[in-house]
């Protein structure tokens, strides 16, 4: 049993919509046949076996060439509603069955993972290229087997038996018998019906002519000259006269014929269209009518109005051009007429719309060329012989044209595309019939490189943090608040004391009541500020964690110059860096005043590390490093060798410009390392009596200001002065 | 009044849920103060400064290592009986 079933995938383009057709061509039982002619009972095994297979799942089933061309007449005779154009550019060829499967596993990448593609055409329909294809097929037609399937048995069962093909269709007149041979399946639809001279004469009989002489006139003039008519069996012009029933058949005519040639231009096909058309399948009228799909007719529609409105008006100026030229320049009047009469005919009604628009408006014309024409049609004939080509050209009555008009015995596919298109079943192949399979989870592959991690989030917060906290100038609010804080002094919530007028009149002197004041800093202001910013730097620890940051309060350094070991542990467990703690410790910081000098030791206990920030000169600072490299060494213990411990005694502090900045710097240069902007972009002394009113800002503020908090209007001045 | 705050009792341990002894020293004198968990320092400051003839502005109390506020009590600082507070002067620096 060969249940056979074709698939036609026909797409096309517009503006990037896509639609593929599958047309399902009608099941051929064979056996059926067979079995049904043949009730021999020896046969029966045979028939059974066959029954039950055809019970089976869907299977492949190859069409056999090798039978006498049973298959392929039939395939021509339903072929034959498909343009070339149709079947050469957007029919894809199923591939042979003995092509062998390559499943190509996707290329393996580090790191990715192989992900389900909808595109991905499974192999049991893989396409062809076209060239390929008929490459094959001319190389060997019988080793081309096509590939047959169908999925569903019950979709074998409903479709309907093929009519059994009588004869064959006739070949294309170009054709060589060569060529016949070397191509014996040609299944190439007659676009028109051959012209009069060639239909079998016994059918004809002259008396049903209107004017019999005529009739029988012109019969025989084309078959001595079939040159005189063209190819769609129109006649051609003869001494530039041509009839208006055929200028307006060429009108009608070239659109459609334009229109061909621009769906050939639009989907290009590199092979010739005559080799490509033999090689396609059927598309029968009989193909079962399953309701289009609207969402893949649309698009072909579209594309079909927008053919239709870019080419009609080309059609219109081309055609009256070349050879109607004289015809237009004799009677302007009728040509007049007669283009009207075309733009009424519509390009694209359906089949029956189009032989009424001909036939009425044929007949319009020639009621119309008769009586206009005949005098100059007189002189033609008066010039010309009876044999002459002209004269039965022109005397050709238009009845006698409208009779063999091509187009009402069989309509070109083209021209009534609803229809057509109505009769094929539409499915949409590209996007997957299945369900969008998510790919298969991957925790720690895509997750991984995409996310970050949380520690990663909190560094670039703190980094972008960190750019926030700019020494810009104070805005008028805050110089507000400065020069307040700075007369009156700073009390705290429950009214007491926090900083005296005092303190902050070193700060900001030019603030202060009653003239000038000392501007050196005292210890109250430099230890918080430096507590201020340890806080700072310390906002994001955890709360058992080793704080990032400490301090020691400038005291400190007077009790280790004189004995290193005065200090209790519990100054150290205050800050919570007692013992080994103090070495995980990130920064310490330690304010020295040496009587009248302010200096600025910080100690890096995880680079082992101790740096000197002196603002001024680089005196004594080994040893006061050294010290407090003792002092270190006493509270953790064996854990700290001094040998791997380094002193940076120099440490790049902006130096001052005067012999009062020294403690401002002092604490500037904590703030700059709470913010790690030391090494990157250090201060200058320009900006101290910025940092002098800000100092005053951000101890009021208890905690430093952002530059969005301290500028307001005064940062977009400061950045515009800079 | 130095003296009677300075002969506390012998048996501390059933003042010491209610009263400390604090030691104020700075570096030349040393005097203790008997006072209550929840009496805020500043009294206390200001007593020694009185005393010794300072200025409160100039004098800074620290408490292992850090700066005492008038607020403060010995309950905020988790004082215990005997602590020390330490008395400096003011630092000042400029050149």
């Amino acid at each position: 049993m060969a249940v056979i079933y074709g698939y036609f995938f026909v797409s096309a383009f517009r503006d990037g919509a896509f639609a593929v057709v599958e047309a399902v061509a009608p099941v051929i039982e064979r056996k059926r046949e067979r079995t049904a002619s043949t009730s021999a009972s020896g046969q029966r095994n045979e028939e059974e076996e066959d029954e039950d297979s055809s019970m089976r799942p869907a299977k492949r089933r190859h069409l056999d060439f090798d039978t006498p061309w049973k298959d392929q007449a039939w395939l021509k005779e339903h072929i034959k509603d498909l343009t070339p154009t149709e079947i050469s550019s957007t029919t894809q060829i199923v591939a042979p069955r003995e092509t062998p499967v390559v499943r190509r596993s996707p290329p393996k990448r580090f790191g990715y993972e192989p992900r389900f593609d909808p595109y991905q055409r499974s192999p049991r329909r893989k396409p062809v290229q076209m060239d390929k294809a008929i490459h094959l097929y001319r190389e060997d037609p019988n080793a081309m087997q096509f590939l047959w399937t169908s999925d569903d048995e019950d979709e074998r069962s409903l479709s309907p038996e093929p009519t059994p093909v009588k004869e064959e269709l006739p070949l294309q007149e170009n054709n060589t018998k060569a060529e016949q041979e070397s191509i014996p399946v040609r299944p190439v639809p007659p676009k028109e019906p051959t012209p009069p001279p060639s239909d079998s004469e016994a059918d004809w009989d002259p008396a049903d002519e209107a004017d019999p002489e005529e009739a029988l006139r012109w019969r025989r003039f084309l078959r001595a000259h079939p040159e005189s008519v063209d190819e769609h069996g129109f006649k051609v012009p003869i001494d530039g006269i041509i009839s208006p029933e055929t200028q307006m058949r060429n009108k009608q005519h070239g659109k459609s014929l334009e229109l061909r040639e621009a769906a050939e231009q639009q989907t290009p096909s590199k092979s010739p269209p005559t080799s490509v058309s033999h090689l396609d399948l059927a598309q029968g009228s009989e193909t079962r009518k399953v309701e289009p799909d609207e969402a893949v007719l649309s698009p072909l529609k579209n594309l079909w109005n927008g053919l239709v409105s870019i080419f009609s008006p080309r059609s219109e100026q081309q055609q009256p051009t070349g050879e109607a030229t004289p015809a237009v320049k004799e009677g302007s009047p009728m040509s007049t007429q007669m283009e009207e009469i075309s733009k009424e005919a519509k390009p694209l009604p359906n089949v029956a719309t189009i032989e009424e628009d001909t036939r009425s408006t044929g007949l319009a014309s020639s009621e119309t060329t008769t009586e206009d024409e005949t005098p100059s049609l007189g002189r033609t004939t008066q010039t010309g012989t009876n044999t002459d080509i002209s004269s039965p050209a022109t005397s050709i009555k238009a009845e006698e044209l409208t009779e063999t008009m091509p187009s009402e015995k069989t309509p070109h596919p083209f021209e009534t595309p609803a229809k057509q298109l109505a009769g094929l079943t539409l499915r949409d192949t590209r996007t997957p019939s299945q369900p969008f399979r998510t790919p298969k989870a991957s925790i720690h592959q895509s997750v991984k490189t995409d996310r970050k991690t949380r520690a990663q989030e909190l560094f670039e917060e703190r980094e972008a943090r960190k750019d926030a906290y700019k020494l810009v100038p104070l805005s008028k609010e805050w110089d507000e608040k400065v020069r307040h804080a700075v007369q009156q002094g700073v009390k705290d919530n429950e009214g007491y004391t926090k900083y005296n007028d005092t303190d902050l009149a070193r700060v900001v002197p030019q603030y202060a009541r009653g003239g000038v004041h000392d501007n050196w800093l005292n210890d109250a202001v430099v230890n918080d500020y430096i507590t201020l910013c340890v806080k700072h730097g310390d906002k994001d620890d955890r709360p058992t964690q080793v704080p990032t940051f400490a301090a020691f309060s400038s005291q400190t350094w007077q009790k280790i110059q004189s004995d290193p070991k005065s200090i209790p542990t519990r100054w150290w467990k205050r800050q919570g860096i007692q013992g080994k703690r103090a070495l995980e410790c990130n920064t310490i910081f330690m304010p020295i005043n040496t009587g009248s000098h302010w200096t600025l030791a910080v100690i890096y206990p995880k680079l082992k590390n101790i740096t000197m920030y002196n603002s001024m000169g680089y005196g004594r600072n080994q040893s006061v490093a050294e010290t407090i490299l003792k002092f270190m060494k006493q509270e953790v213990g064996a854990s700290l060798i001094e040998e791997e411990w380094t002193i940076n005694a120099r440490g790049l502090s902006p130096q001052q410009r005067n012999s009062d900045d020294c403690g401002v710097f002092s604490i500037t240069t904590a703030r700059q390392v709470v913010l790690g902007k030391m090494d990157k972009e250090p201060y200058t002394a320009d900006i101290i009596p910025v940092q002098r009113k800000r100092i005053v800002a951000e101890l009021v503020n208890v905690g430093l200001l952002s530059t969005e908090e301290s500028a307001g209007d005064g940062a977009v001045k400061g950045k515009e002065k800079q | 009044m130095a003296d009677q705050d300075q002969s506390p009792n012998g048996g501390e341990a059933p003042q010491a849920t209610e009263h400390l002894n604090i030691k104020v020293t700075d570096n030349n004198n040393e005097v203790f103060f008997k006072i209550k968990r929840s009496t805020k320092l500043e009294k206390l400051m200001n007593a020694f400064c009185d005393r010794q003839g300072k200025d409160a502005k100039t004098v800074r109390f620290l408490f292992d290592g850090q700066r005492v506020t008038g607020q403060d009590t010995p309950d905020s600082l988790d004082m215990n009986d005997g602590d020390t507070l330490e008395v400096h002067q003011e630092q000042i620096g400029g050149s």
